[in-house]
């Protein structure tokens, strides 16, 4: 009966609570690594989405309409736009492509209609476009996405004026 | 009656112990491999990152070549600080791909064009980490310069 009866030591409680909170810091530790690395993937995939896939639209828009010499950078309203000039059922007409109030933003509209950049379709949410000429069918566009992330692309046109 | 007391007591004691210590042992094992897939996730996160940057560089230097009449010395209109040397040229960044000199650089994009003949020019655009030099990247082409009439001549 003596084990039975025996005073409780204070290592009895200690212990117990001890591991707890090991088993508690050790749990948090792994929880907050893994909280760190979603969230630094999770960002990653997020400038993709948005920087790159303006790039891409803006790409693919270049080699779609390189005729000509048909792509160029022009400033409205002291924005500057991507345009793309083409014949459409003989009508000449342009497409524009720009940041406007924290959208990228495409308008189509035949040369001579006095053009409104507020009127553009919006494509997606973009903080900043610029673009620059670095030469003669050699631009440079550069994106941030609402992060802060910067991106860019180099684009070349193959057509001859 | 004491002696049995005190083995019942002794046999639960040693019972408590042994599932302490296979949940401690579990635990560990379980915290073992997460940690493995963490550290697994950041390193490819990284890769991914670093491969990302590179297509991106590589895939810029590729559409500016890809234009006729371009040499490594042309490069400097895509990056003032490239270093030429020969037919080569050299653009060191840092580790967050800001352009930098070659001392304190993490990458570097090397350039080349080779004129084979007076409209072929063939080139390669090659991003490599700096130290231990590691190729991430590499694109390359021909690209050919039209015939014009006064060619003939």
């Amino acid at each position: 009966m003596r084990f039975r009866t025996r005073s409780r030591h204070i290592i009895d409680l200690a212990f117990p609570i001890a591991l707890f909170f090991v088993f508690a810091v050790s749990s948090l530790s792994i929880l907050i690594l893994a909280a760190d690395i979603y969230a630094s993937t999770a960002s990653h995939l997020r400038i993709n989405d948005e920087n790159r896939t303006a790039l891409s639209y803006i790409a693919e828009k270049i080699r779609q309409n390189d005729t000509n010499g048909a792509v160029s950078i022009t400033s409205i309203d002291g924005i500057d736009c991507l345009a793309m000039s083409a014949l459409y059922n003989e009508i000449p007409c342009t497409t524009y492509i720009y940041e406007y109030g924290g959208m990228m933003k495409e308008l189509f509209i035949n040369d001579g209609i006095p053009v409104s950049l507020k009127s553009g379709r919006d494509i997606m949410a973009i903080s900043s476009l610029s673009m620059e000429q670095l030469e003669e069918q050699l631009w440079r566009f550069t994106t941030v996405d609402s992060d802060g992330n910067e991106d860019f692309l180099i684009a070349a046109g193959r057509s001859v004026p | 009656m004491n002696e049995l007391s005190k083995n019942t007591f002794s046999s639960r004691s040693s019972l408590l112990l042994m599932e302490i210590i296979l949940s401690i042992l579990f635990f560990s094992l379980a915290g073992t491999v997460c940690l493995q897939m963490f550290v697994k996730a950041k390193l490819l996160e990284q890769d991914t990152a670093e491969l990302d940057m590179a297509v991106r560089y590589v895939s810029s230097a590729a559409e500016f070549l890809n234009q006729p009449e371009r040499t490594a010395e042309s490069v400097a209109i895509l990056y003032p600080a490239a270093s030429v040397e020969g037919n080569t040229a050299f653009v060191w960044f840092k580790k967050d791909f800001s352009s930098c000199s070659q001392k304190e650089a993490c990458y570097r994009l090397e350039i080349r064009v080779l004129q084979e003949d007076t409209h072929t020019a063939v080139w390669s655009a090659v991003l490599y980490t700096e130290s231990p030099a590691e190729e991430i990247y590499r694109l390359e082409g021909t690209v050919y310069q039209p015939y014009t009439p006064q060619d003939r001549h």
